[in-house]
Formats: structure tokens, C-alpha cells, sequence
């Protein structure tokens, strides 16, 4: 069927509604990638079988990811009429545990996370209610879903409906106010007034560098030709982050709604997402969408029976992180070597084989629908004056609730890290937090207070970037951090501009000689040198900030490469050459370390103090993680 | 124009510009590494960088950086020198200081900038690369420990020629040149040697056996195709070093860059050779030239003057050719004289002046001071007017401005390459459109907007197909036309369904071709010798020529007509007047006289008015003229023979006397080109025994007591251009452009021939074309770089139809047509359709003509053995 009607779209939303709500038991698992690695899909099984084999009326679904990871795999049970329960850290056993409590008419009592008692349905701006009119008491004590800190300050646009719909139905996707942006944009506005709203919303690209959105649409409407194209960026490939791939496996439908209203404000009739081959889910998920918005007429030709046609294509990347750049993107999809070009022209006056293109984000996209909906001005009303809205951050590294967060911009790293994050993992102390993956770089302690926004993350040496955040703690070493993100820009670095080619190898033998111990005074402004030049010189963004790394941890702990030269220690006991691993009087000859210990680096009799060899050490820290009694330092 | 500061000084540049083109054209250095004119910014080396306001705080590319109004820009300061030394520091590090033993060195331009930047030492050090040189390709050699990952060859490989031949492998510091893991497999025109800034790509010719310094260097017109291109020819101690093109375009072809090596080729002709007892000896100049003019005084004296036939070379230059006509009209007095552009360029010219009628110009008067050597001394005034067929003729410098560009029955590069690059230029531009009809698949279909695939032989109905869908939009022609309701009437019983059916073209595509075509604002057609060497190549010919009168739009630069004068001087032997019935500027004659088919099959049949004696100025008419057997059997019929050519060829091996000639580099002389350009060739080589075209001509003439022009060749241009005012404006390529004359066109619809069946019932057709690499039989001799990659002929075919015929690649294959039966190795070729194979006609054995009647397409039957 072909939808052309308004009536028709919410007859396919009534149909969602009772997919999403069916009248009996429901049973959710969340199966992005973030589950099934913790092993949802095991749950899945179980639950499966278990179903089966009790005969329980209940429905198994599958959903994309609410955003907290730490706590997968996450099971959701839906009551009909009454309540909404999410489990945490689900395994096969106490999936059948539960199958079997709800045989018995019961409420699980274990691994309880917390209660739904409603959901928003955003692109509304409707609430709607799972028990009427109050919440019913439960027999047990959970919090409720908006008393979790993880969720409390969060909001979420762009994850709207992950972890709420099937994100391979469609019905479900439309039940929540899905594809009524788009009709509201073809059958009664025009590209200008299209344009003019995006542009209203302040939305910036949510790719890293923040260029207005409104304004790329506009440059790409305004020049004329019969062909031009809009493309979805989801080569998300900075270390650590998995923001797109949350969305576009929890919701690929918002993406290319998003896309579909771009193309009619721009008047693209073609669209591609590239996506990195090392999503195979989200690729999946995207090709069953496209399927199904292209069988309902949401996407092809004559779209809503108007005359708008847009239809969508998927590009796979082959591994290349430099492809994120856009004109390298370009490149790629053209069938050549992914390298950047130098810009002007810029994709929107000449792209894809030439004519004018729009390259957004996969969260940029799918801000578009609600902003469209809801208008302009609901949108702006979130974050600051200069940085409207949403974003979402992969919150990852040494804090204690990692996952995907979606804030309004302008709260502090502070409020992110130590409200959201729950703060530092086992108590420890917090060293610094990084932004924007390899193009970003590190804040201190003394920054936490600043709010979350391009303009001033930027004034700190770091930037917004995609959405990649790492917390480090005390016991990592900044010159050792440096240094990854110098390995993964070196390796990802595509050879064509020099400064970039040569100088990201010279950065890391120059930061290999600082670790091992061997650096010499004047090092740290050689490494300052150098990085000055790649930035300054290099072709595109991935040379030009590829040094911030380095440069922040320069600025902000100067004290620790210091330390790396001048004393030959490493004040995080992290880089192995600069550390012995030492074992003190106070052992009491367990046994334990030398026993675990890969390399039969430690000897000592059972209640002899025990004596580690150093001739054979590795340093990998095995013994000292394992010792009960403290008894094991690190110098 | 847009007003800047650069470097403090207020300016004035070219809108559009870059700044460092800029720059450039102000006479301020900018250091730049990767940056060339012949391509689009890369942007890789960065060493161009400048400070400019309003911009970002850091520097950027001169070379990707657009000049604005107000802008300030500051090409050297303090900051930018430290930058410069880095990145130099950066880009030395890896780079093999093999310089002593590297062909670069000499004209390297890292060894420049490093000299010119100052970088005392480097003070980095870094893992060294595996050197992975590639010693196995053919022509090319490749040091990627050289390389200096510009980029400048990728680019210049897929951009400007279209091979997409190599390529980067690997990322980061580990970026390497590559070809794949298998040796080069192009088009071997290596301009990526030229292109290249450093040693890492470099010309096995040249290898080792000079250094850079050493060699002069003589720039010089390309002597083998029609395409009218211009190369420095390196000579040291009086031997070719190599060809190089580094100038601002660097494309050259592989025949062009790799060809000359037929200069030194061991058999050439070193002696005049006279027949005595049936054997062919060694004889003196005198001796030969004494028997020639004795010889042709007394067949002229028994039998007439027009006894003699003459053949002019569209090899030799316009002033060998125009003493050659000059020889017969004025010496013997007679018009029987014709150039082997008979049997395609010459149709191309028949079938346009029918249409567009006689080449006539007015309002060009002789200027009376002297004009420099090689330049008409006609000026182009504002009154100069030009009518008829030759000014429907398209320049190949102004084709990237057509819109619409139609290639019919032409393989583009290995017809003309120029041609090729041009359609790549134009291809550049978003509102490009580019149809392709042709037989088979050929390189320019993969980049067509609309690609036709005919049956062989069907051009012309296509053609028809598309006029009718034309004259049924009711087209309004942009030029005068008449005659409109005859030619109407002539398509009357022409229906596109049965054009569909016969040429096998899709309806649909017929008309898009025709919307296309009508809507264009600079149209352009281009078709090649291929579809001329049909045996109603005029017709073919006549199709297009009505084709151009309905669309054409020649107040548009580029809309025009591009026929293909296969080679270096094939347009020019024309126009200086060895045709039967025209003289020089294509004057008409009084009596016209015989044309080359007509006195071949006078010969054949024995016929009394058969001329007695065949001068040939090169012309190896057994290897070029279709149907081997009866043109073998007319020429043992004929008397005398005098061949004037550099190589013992298949009919010199039948001549009575040889005379050999200097070569190109070896004499001085023009040519004219495909496009008209006048391409001067200067004398860089000695002639070493042999002696030039108009030489041995006017030896020949003054023995029989006829005075002719001579003082060499600028002497005889002066005599020739005098008689030109067609060539108004005309001077050597490079130096002043050729000024353009108003056109006054109008032009008249003829009908054409729509019968396109090709006679017999064997199950395959043969086409007979041209290779890539080779240019006329010019590039079959040992030592020619062209030999290296493509040194034999083979059969092209498709593979299901060798599977079907049991021959996989490399198998023998007998070819039988009605005419003859050759046996020829087979190689598999995807492009060609089921049902056509392809044989090129550069080489002696097998012949492809001995197969052919009288077009370059015949059916044959194929088999095994």
C-alpha cells in the first residue's frame, strides 16, 4: 500500500500502537549491538524457549538501545494498562526466571532498574500513560525511570524512540508520530519555508564542527541543478564512540525522514547513507527500513502522491576513517580512493559526481523531523544561545554509568560526568575528560565546570566533535593517552598531504622516545612544534586537529611529560618502561600472584615473602590487580 | 578582475583565479611541490602555503585558494619561511637521496625547491620504506622510495588521459604508488613520467644515457597522428635521447612519447635502390635520379604527360607535398596526382562539400611586408570572410566548449588522442553531455550520457534515425539551409522502428539522442577514419554533414564538425592541392584528373589509358589500400615505379627505383593537422645520407628541366602560403594563435544513401582499425617503443564467440573472407559485440587487407588453425 492521506498514515499508526502496546504481556530485549555483546541475544533464546515451553501469553519483541550500556543486557516488561518494568544485566537464567514469575502472575523481583509509568511521545509532544489514571503500587521498591540520575537530566531527541520501538517496524515507528513531519513538509510547506525553520532551530552539524545546518541547506538550494544529492555521514569511526550506531539501530527510521525533508528542501531526488561495513546491524536495520518506507511510498517516487521522489541508497565504507571527512566521503562513494579534496568548491556547490550536495550526520538528520514538527522555536528552547538543542554523547572510560546521553547543550561536563556518568569508577580520582576522539582533546578537573558547547569546549583546546567522551581517571597517564589517539590519527592518516603523512609518524616516535623513558629536555617543545604544523598545514580535518591530543595534554599536564623526561617516571604507573613492579615486606606468601602471573615473573615459597624478576617482568600489572594484601607496588 | 594585495602591492588578477596562478601570472614566486597548471589543485604538499585576510588564522594553499576582492595575501614572511622548511624537512625524510645515479636529476623539482627553500640538513629520522621498485613494467620504471606522494600522476592518469592506471595503496607514511600488484597495463602514453617532480617515475628510453643538462632540446611538432600535438625532442651527440613534454599540457600519446626510436631503426633505408635483373641493388643518388628523370622523360615522350600518376604522402610535410603537386601541374602539366586520403579523410571532405558547398574566402589581402618564417602572409582582417567546408572544421582546442558532443564509428584515443582529451576536458563542465554510437564498446562509453551500440556498418541509418526524429520535432536549422523538402521526402518511407530493428539502437534512444542534439547550444560531432574506410564512407560522411546543418550552432565555439585526419599531414596534403581535382587551397582545375581507385582498377584491368609510370611519395599502397590482391596484381602491371620512402616497404619491394628519405627530426617542414593548427617541424637530427622529400623532388624536376621553388623548406612555405588564402592567419602552433575568420555558412540538405547491408553470408564481420599504440605501419619497426607493448597483430574477439569457435586466448585463427584467408593469433576482448571481430591495420604479416574488398568491414568465416 501506498500511503497518499493523512487518514492513511494513522490508520498505519493505530496498527503501530497495538504492535507497540499489544493487549497482553510484552517482553522487550534490547538488542543493538550493546546488548547482544553483553549477551542479549542469549537472553533473547532463553526467553524464547522458556515462553514456549510454559505456554505464556506474552509477547517477545526486540528494541533498539535506551542508552545505558553499562546496565545491558536491559529486558523491559510491559504490563498492559499498568506498568512499564525494566530489568539490568540480564542473563539466560534469570530471563527463565522471569518467563516463570510472569506464568505465576507475579513481579520479578530481582535486577529491577527501574519503572516506566510513561513515555513521551516527542514529535507530538504527547505523553502517553501506561496505567489510567494512576500508577499502580508495586509489591517491590524501584525507582522510577526519570529518578535514575542516568536518565534525570537527560534529553532525548535524536534517541527519541530508541529502546521504545521494534526499530524494524515501521508501524511503530509512525505510531510514534513518525513520517508526519515529512507529510506536514510535502503537502503544505515549500523548500524555502523548510529552510527558513531548520534555520530558525540554530540546529548545528552534529558531526563535530558545527557548521549551521540551515545555512548548508540553503547554499545547496540555492545553486542550481537538475541532479543534487544529500548524504547521511555514519562512518562513525572516532575511538570509543557509538552514538550513530545507537541510533541507526535503534531508529534508523528518524535518519531517513530527516534525509527525505532535506532532499525536498534542497531538491535532491537521491540519497546515500555510508555507513561503515563495521556496522552489520545497522546496516541491516537501514535496508529493512528503506524496504519499508519504500512499500508504504515514504520513500521512491511520488511520495504522499505529491510530486516529490527522493529515493535512498546505502554505501558501505571500507574501513577508512579519513572517509568521515566529507569530501574524502564523496570520494568513496564515486568508487575512488577515499582522499580528501581541498575545499572550495565545497560538496554543496560541487559533491557527489558534481553537482550539489548535503552531507549531515546521523544525529543531525534525525533532529530534522521534530524540529519540523514541533517548530523552530520548541527546538531552540533547549541548550544555549549559540548551541540550541540536543546532542548525544557516547559516555565512556573510567566513570561508572557509560552509555549513550542525550543532554540539552550547556550543561558542565561536571553535571555530565558526576550527575549522568555517576561519577568516577571504584571512588577513584577524576584526571580529565576527553572530547571529540582523536580530534579532541583533554580538560582537567579545573574545567569541569564549563558547559558543554562548541564555542566553549573549543576555547579549551578540545572540541564538541561527534559525541566520543572518555573520562580518565588518576591512573592514567596523559602522556600514554596522547599517544593512542597519535597511533590511531597515524594509521588512519591517508598519505595525501604531507604534514599530515609524515608529520603524524614523527608525533608518535617522538611521544614512543618519551615514554620509554629515553626523551630529552627540549622534547616537549619539538612535540609543540610539530603539532603546530600539522595543524596549521595539514589538507582537512583530520590533519588539522589530529595534534589536540598531544597539544591539550601539553597544556593541562606538562607536569607528567616532565616527569617522563626529566625523572624517567610515569606518575599514572602506566608506560612499562618507566615502572617495576616491587613486592613488599608485608606479603604473607600467598601464592596468588605467582600463580597468575603469565610469565613465572615471581618466585617465593608458599608463606616466604615473594620476590618478582624483574629480568622477566612484562608489567602487565597482573599481580599487583590481583594482590588481596597490598602487598605489591608499583614505582 | 578582481583588486588584492599580495605581498603589500596592490594588484589586479583574473576572476576565478587560484592565488598561486595568480602569482604566476605576476611574476612572484611561490614555492609549490605538488601544484601543476595541466591539472586541478591536489593540495597535498602544502608548501604553498600563504597567509591571507580576511581567512582562518592559519595559512592556506596558494594553489586551492580562489583570489577575492580586498583580500591582502602574503606570500613570504618569517612564519611561512619556518613552515616551508618543515614540510621540506617532512617530505626529505623518506625520499631516496639517490640522486647521482636518478634520470631526475638535473630538472628535479625537489632538488630546486630544496636548493631553493635552503634546508641545511633534516633533523628527523624515520623508518625507511621497502623500496619496492618496479623494474618489469614496459617503458616505465617506478621508484616509489623516490616518490614524494604528490599525486600530481594519479591525477594527470584518470583526469586529463582517462587510464586510471595507478593508483595509492596503503595509508598514511605507507602511502605507495602502485599499479595493482601486477606490472603497468595502460595506455602507455607516460605523461606520467613528464607530470612526475621527481625520479620516481621515469622513462626506460632515456635511462641512464644522458643526464638532463646534457641534451638539446628542439621543440617540434609530433610526426605521427593528425592531432597536431607539440614535444621537445632531446638529442645528444646527434642521437634521440628521448621525447619529453613538460610544458604546461604534458599529455602526449605513447606513439608520440615512445615512437621515435623509428628514426634509428635498423631498416631504414640507408642507399637509393635501382631494379636490375628483377633484384632491387644498391645504387648511387645519381645514378637513381638520372634513371628516374630519364626514365619519366621518356614515358612521357611515348606516351603523353599525364602517363605519370602521382601519389602524394599525408606522412611528408605541406612543402614536400606542394613541389610534389607542383612537379605534376607545373613540370608534367597534369592533374593526375591523389593521397591516400582517398579512401577516408578525402570522403570526410566530399561528403562536407556537398553539403556546405566550396571552400571559398574573401576579404584577405597578401600583406605586403614579410611576414616571419612558417606564417602566412595573409592577416586576418575584421572583413575576412569564409565560406564552404572547411570552416564547419572544429579546432580541438575550443571542443571542451561544446555542450553536446556526438561520437559516431570512432574508437576516440586510438583515433586521434587529442581528441580524447579534449572530451575529457569538456567532461569537466556539469552541463557536458557526451553521446557515444559506435559498433563496440570503447573507452569514451564509460563516460557517454547516452551510449548507442550499432550494428557494424549501420552509422549512417542511425544517423538517418536521428535526422528523422530531428525533422519530426520540426528543428529549426541555426545555419541557412535548403533544399529541405527534397531531403524530407528522401526520408519519406523511413520509420525509427525499422532504423531500431536494422542498427539494433533502442527507438527511445534515437530520440533521446535527437532531443540532445536539438537542444544543444554548441553541438559537436566527431567521427573517425574508421567509419570513413566504409566503402560509402562519403555517405557516412554526407549523413553527418546534414546532421551538423540541422543542429549546428557555428557562431558557438566548439559546435563544429571533428572528421578525423588520421595522420600528421593527412588535412595538409589536401589542402596543399595533391588531389586530382583541386589545387592548392582546394582551387578547382580545369581538367581534372584521375583519382587513386579509379587508376588502380585501370591498372588491374590492363586498361590502354593506364598511366605507364607511379611516382609515390611514401604511400605504402599495399598496406593501406583494402584488397591486398588486386591492388599487388595492378601495381606488377605498372612499368616504372619510383617510391620515395624511409623503409623498404611492400611496395617499395615492387618499385624499380627507392629513393630514401629523411624522417621527421632528420628535415625541416610543416604540417597541418586534424584541426587545422600548423605544426612546424624543425630540423634536430642529420640526415645522415638520406635526403628530405623536397630535395630529391626538385632533383628530380631540375634533371627534367622544370624550375620549381627551392631554399628550402621556408623558402617553399613562402611560395605555397602565397598561393593560400585559405591559411589566412595561419602560423606555427605556439606562437601566434590562429586568428579566427567570420563564417558565413549556409548550406544545402542532400539525401544519402540508406542501404547499409553489407554484402555476403559469412557468419562474422571483420572490422580493420587502428591500435592505440600505433600510428599507420610508421610504428612497426624495431627499436619503436609502440612495438614494445603492442607487437603484433591479433584478433580481437568476443569471448563467447570463441568459446563457440573452440579458440581460447592466444590460439591461432584462420580468417577466410570472400577475398582471401589469413591465419592470426586471437585475443579475448569483452568490448567487441557477438558477431564482430576486430583486426588493427598496422602490420604486414598478417595483413589485415588481404581480407578486404572495398571498405574496412567484411564478412568472414573463422576457424581453428
Amino acid at each position: 500500500m501506498k500511503i497518499t492521506s493523512l487518514d492513511q498514515l494513522k490508520k498505519i499508526a493505530e496498527q503501530g500502537l497495538k504492535l507497540t502496546y499489544p493487549d497482553k504481556i510484552k517482553i522487550m530485549v534490547g538488542m543493538a549491538t550493546c546488548g547482544i555483546s553483553s549477551g542479549a541475544d542469549k537472553v533473547y533464546r532463553a526467553l524464547e524457549a522458556k515462553i514456549a515451553e510454559l505456554g505464556l501469553d506474552a509477547a517477545l519483541e526486540k528494541t533498539g538501545c535506551i542508552g545505558f550500556c553499562q546496565k545491558e543486557p536491559l529486558v523491559d516488561v510491559i504490563y498492559p494498562g499498568k506498568v512499564r518494568l525494566t530489568y539490568e544485566a540480564m542473563t539466560p537464567a534469570r530471563a527463565e526466571a522471569l518467563a516463570e514469575a510472569l506464568q505465576a502472575g507475579e513481579i520479578y523481583p530481582e535486577q529491577l532498574l527501574c519503572r516506566i509509568d510513561q513515555e513521551e511521545f516527542l514529535v507530538e509532544g504527547k505523553t502517553r500513560h501506561y496505567a489510567n489514571p494512576h500508577p499502580p503500587a508495586l509489591p517491590v521498591d524501584v525507582l522510577k525511570y526519570e529518578e535514575i540520575p542516568f536518565f534525570q537530566k537527560q534529553v532525548k531527541v535524536a534517541l527519541r524512540n530508541c529502546g521504545f520501538i521494534h526499530p524494524e517496524r515501521i508501524e511503530e515507528y509512525i505510531a510514534r508520530g513518525g513520517y508526519t513531519g515529512l507529510y506536514k513538509v510535502l503537502t503544505s510547506m515549500n523548500p524555502e519555508a523548510v529552510i527558513a525553520e531548520v534555520k530558525a532551530s540554530g540546529l548545528r552539524g552534529r558531526g563535530g564542527a558545527g557548521f549551521p545546518t540551515g545555512l548548508k541547506w540553503e547554499f545547496a538550494y540555492k545553486n542550481q541543478s537538475d541532479t543534487k544529492y544529500v548524504i547521511c555521514n555514519a562512518d562513525e569511526g572516532d575511538p570509543g564512540a557509538f552514538m550513530d550506531r545507537g541510533i541507526l539501530e535503534g531508529d534508523p527510521h528518524a535518519v531517513i525522514e530527516g534525509m527525505a525533508i532535506g532532499a525536498f528542501a534542497i531538491g535532491a531526488q537521491e540519497g546515500y547513507i555510508y555507513c561503515r561495513a563495521e556496522y552489520p546491524l545497522a546496516i541491516h536495520r537501514l535496508k529493512i527500513a528503506i524496504r519499508q518506507a519504500e512499500d508504504l511510498g515514504l520513500l521512491g517516487d511520488e511520495i504522499f502522491g505529491t510530486g516529490f521522489s527522493f529515493n535512498l541508497r546505502i554505501r558501505e565504507g571500507a574501513g577508512a576513517f579519513v572517509c568521515g571527512e566529507e569530501t574524502a566521503l564523496i570520494a568513496s562513494i564515486e568508487g575512488r580512493v577515499g582522499e580528501p579534496r581541498p575545499r572550495p568548491p565545497f560538496p554543496a556547490q560541487s559533491g557527489l559526481w558534481g553537482k550539489p550536495t548535503i552531507i549531515n550526520n546521523v544525529k543531525t538528520w534525525s533532529h530534522i523531523a521534530p524540529i519540523l514538527t514541533r517548530g523552530a522555536e520548541w527546538y531552540a528552547g533547549f541548550g544555549t544561545k549559540s548551541s540550541p538543542g540536543t546532542t548525544v554523547f557516547a559516555m565512556v572510560g573510567k566513570v561508572n554509568n557509560t552509555g549513550l546521553v542525550e543532554i540539552p547543550l550547556g550543561i558542565t561536563l561536571r553535571e555530565m560526568i558526576f550527575e549522568i556518568g555517576g561519577g568516577i569508577d571504584r571512588g577513584r580520582d577524576f584526571k580529565a575528560v576527553q572530547t571529540g576522539g582523536p580530534s579532541g582533546g583533554c580538560i582537567p578537573g579545573e574545567y569541569l565546570d564549563t558547559p558543554v558547547d562548541y564555542e566553549s569546549l573549543g576555547a579549551l583546546g578540545s572540541i564538541m566533535g561527534s559525541g566520543g567522551m572518555i573520562v580518565m581517571d588518576e591512573r592514567d597517564c596523559m602522556v600514554d593517552v596522547a599517544k593512542y589517539f597519535i597511533d590511531f590519527t597515524k594509521d588512519e592518516s591517508c598519505g595525501k598531504c604531507t604534514p599530515c603523512r609524515e608529520g603524524t609518524l614523527r608525533l608518535m616516535e617522538m611521544l614512543e622516545t618519551i615514554t620509554a623513558g629515553k626523551g630529552q629536555e627540549g622534547d616537549i617543545d619539538k612535540l609543540v612544534k610539530m603539532s603546530e604544523l600539522i595543524k596549521k598545514t595539514s589538507l582537512c580535518g583530520l590533519g588539522q586537529t589530529a595534534p589536540n591530543p598531544v597539544l591539550s595534554t601539553i597544556k593541562y599536564f606538562r607536569d607528567e611529560y616532565e616527569a617522563h623526561i626529566r625523572d624517567q617516571k610515569c606518575p599514572a604507573h602506566v608506560c612499562k618502561d618507566l615502572i617495576t613492579f616491587r613486592v613488599l615486606d608485608q606479603c604473607n606468601g600467598c601464592q596468588l600472584c605467582r600463580l597468575k602471573c603469565p610469565v613465572e615473573a615471581i618466585e617465593g615459597a608458599k608463606k616466604v615473602v615473594h620476590r618478582v624478576i624483574q629480568e622477566k617482568c612484562i608489567k602487565c600489572g597482573t599481580c599487583y590487580e590481583k594482590c588481596k594484601f597490598g602487598a605489591i607496588v608499583v614505582e | 578582475m578582481v583588486n588584492l594585495t599580495i605581498d603589500g602591492r596592490a594588484v589586479q588578477t583574473k576572476k576565478g583565479q587560484t592565488i598561486l596562478e595568480a602569482c604566476d601570472d605576476l611574476g612572484i614566486f611561490v614555492p609549490r611541490l605538488c601544484y601543476h597548471p595541466a591539472l586541478k589543485p591536489i593540495g597535498a604538499c602544502r608548501i604553498c602555503v600563504v597567509e591571507v585576510k580576511p581567512g582562518p588564522p592559519r595559512p592556506l594553499p596558494a594553489c586551492a585558494t580562489y583570489v577575492a576582492e580586498g583580500q591582502e595575501v602574503v606570500t613570504a614572511s618569517p612564519k611561512l619561511d619556518v613552515i616551508r622548511l618543515e614540510l621540506m624537512k617532512l617530505v626529505l625524510i623518506n625520499h631516496a637521496l639517490e640522486c647521482p645515479v636518478c634520470d631526475k636529476g638535473g630538472e628535479c623539482e625537489l632538488q630546486d625547491l630544496t636548493h631553493a627553500i635552503g634546508v641545511p640538513e633534516v633533523d628527523l629520522a624515520a623508518v625507511k620504506l621497502p623500496p619496492n621498485q618496479d623494474y618489469e613494467s614496459q617503458l616505465v620504471e617506478r621508484h616509489p622510495d623516490r616518490c614524494v606522494t604528490c599525486g600530481r600522476c594519479i591525477h594527470i592518469c584518470r583526469d586529463r588521459v582517462g587510464a586510471m592506471a595507478i593508483n595509492f595503496t596503503l595509508r598514511g607514511y605507507f602511502t605507495e604508488l602502485t599499479s595493482g600488484a601486477v606490472p603497468l597495463d595502460c595506455e602507455f602514453c607516460g605523461s606520467c613520467i613528464d607530470i612526475c617532480p621527481v625520479g620516481a617515475l621515469i622513462n626506460k628510453q632515456f635511462k641512464y644515457r644522458s643526464r638532463a643538462w646534457e641534451v638539446t632540446k628542439t621543440e617540434m611538432a609530433c610526426p605521427f597522428c593528425g592531432g597536431g600535438c607539440t614535444y621537445e625532442l632531446h638529442v645528444k651527440d646527434g642521437k634521440v635521447m628521448r621525447v619529453f613534454n613538460g610544458g604546461d599540457k604534458v599529455v602526449l600519446c605513447g606513439r608520440g612519447r615512445f615512437g621515435w626510436p623509428v628514426v634509428e631503426a635498423p631498416d631504414r633505408l640507408k642507399t637509393p635502390l635501382i631494379r636490375q635483373d628483377g633484384q632491387l641493388q644498391e645504387a648511387t643518388w645519381d645514378e637513381a635520379l638520372d634513371l628516374v628523370a630519364a626514365k619519366f622523360r621518356q614515358i612521357t615522350e611515348a606516351a603523353g604527360l599525364g602517363a605519370i600518376y602521382g601519389v602524394g604522402s599525408p606522412r611528408a610535410t605541406n612543402e614536400a607535398n606542394y613541389l610534389f603537386q607542383k612537379f605534376f601541374r607545373q613540370g608534367l602539366g597534369t592533374n593526375n596526382l591523389d593521397n591516400p586520403g582517398r579512401y577516408t579523410y578525402i570522403r570526410a571532405l566530399q561528403g562536407l562539400a556537398a553539403v556546405f558547398g566550396p571552400a571559398q574566402v574573401s576579404g584577405v589581402e597578401l600583406d605586403p611586408s614579410r611576414p616571419p618564417a612558417f606564417t602566412s602572409p595573409y592577416p586576418v582582417t575584421d572583413d575576412a570572410k569564409g565560406k564552404g567546408f572547411p570552416f564547419v572544421l572544429g579546432k580541438i582546442d575550443d571542443l571542451p566548449k561544446a555542450d553536446v558532443v556526438l561520437v559516431v564509428g570512432a574508437d576516440v584515443t586510438p583515433e586521434l588522442p587529442p581528441l580524447g582529451w579534449a572530451l575529457l576536458e569538456a567532461r569537466e563542465r556539469d552541463a557536458f553531455k557526451l553521446i557515444v554510437a559506435n559498433n563496440r564498446r570503447t573507452k569514451f562509453d564509460r563516460y557517454a550520457d547516452l551510449s548507442m551500440r550499432c550494428q557494424p556498418g549501420t552509422e549512417r541509418l542511425l544517423v538517418a534515425g536521428i535526422i528523422k526524429a530531428l525533422l519530426a520535432a520540426e528543428v529549426t536549422p541555426a545555419i541557412r539551409a535548403s533544399g529541405v523538402e527534397e531531403f524530407k521526402e528522401s526520408l519519406k518511407k523511413l520509420t525509427l522502428k525499422d532504423v531500431a530493428k536494422k542498427t539494433g539502437v533502442e527507438e527511445a534512444a534515437i530520440k533521446a539522442a535527437a532531443d540532445l542534439l536539438a537542444q544543444a547550444l554548441a553541438p559537436a560531432i566527431i567521427f573517425g577514419a574508421e567509419l570513413l574506410a566504409q566503402d560509402k564512407g562519403q555517405e557516412n560522411a554526407l549523413a553527418l554533414a546534414d546532421l551538423f546543418l540541422l543542429v549546428g550552432k557555428p557562431g558557438a565555439p566548439g559546435s563544429a564538425l571533428y572528421p578525423v585526419a588520421e595522420k600528421n599531414n593527412t588535412r595538409g596534403v589536401c589542402e596543399v592541392g595533391v588531389l586530382p581535382d583541386f589545387g592548392p587551397g582546394f582551387a578547382p582545375v580545369d581538367k581534372p584528373g584521375a583519382a587513386l581507385p579509379e587508376v588502380l582498377a585501370l591498372l588491374e584491368k590492363g586498361d590502354a589509358a593506364a598511366p605507364q609510370s607511379l611516382y609515390l611519395l611514401g604511400g605504402d599502397l599495399l598496406r593501406f589500400a583494402p584488397n591486398h590482391k588486386q591492388v599487388e596484381k595492378a601495381l606488377k602491371k605498372v612499368p616504372f615505379i619510383v617510391v620515395q620512402d624511409a623503409f623498404l616497404t611492400e611496395t617499395a619491394k615492387l618499385a624499380h627505383v627507392v629513393l630514401p628519405v629523411a624522417v621527421h627530426a632528420e628535415q625541416e617542414g610543416t604540417f597541418i593537422s586534424s584541426d587545422g593548427t600548423l605544426g612546424y617541424l624543425p630540423r634536430a637530427l642529420s640526415a645522415n645520407g638520406v635526403k628530405p622529400d623536397c630535395l630529391i623532388i626538385h632533383e628530380i624536376a631540375s634533371r627534367m628541366g622544370y624550375s620549381i621553388p627551392t631554399g628550402g623548406p621556408a623558402n617553399i612555405f613562402k611560395d605555397l602560403a602565397k598561393a593560400m588564402p585559405l591559411w589566412a592567419g595561419l602560423a606555427p602552433k605556439g606562437s601566434e594563435p590562429r586568428a579566427d575568420f567570420g563564417k558565413d555558412l549556409s548550406g544545402q540538405l542532400v539525401p544519402f544513401d540508406l542501404d547499409v547491408s553489407l554484402p555476403g553470408r559469412r557468419p562474422l564481420t571483420l572490422l580493420v582499425g587502428k591500435s592505440l599504440q600505433h600510428s599507420g605501419s610508421f610504428t612497426t619497426h624495431h627499436p619503436c617503443g609502440a612495438l614494445t607493448v603492442t607487437p603484433r597483430a591479433e584478433l580481437g574477439m568476443n569471448p563467447d564467440d570463441a568459446q563457440g569457435l573452440g579458440l581460447t586466448e592466444g590460439d591461432a585463427a584462420k580468417v577466410t573472407s570472400s577475398q582471401g584467408e589469413i591465419s592470426v593469433p586471437i585475443t579475448l576482448n569483452p568490448d567487441l559485440p557477438p558477431g564482430l571481430v576486430f583486426l588493427p591495420e598496422h602490420f604486414a604479416d598478417p595483413a589485415a587487407n588481404a581480407l578486404t574488398l572495398n571498405s574496412n568491414l567484411v564478412r568472414v568465416t573463422i576457424s581453428k588453425g
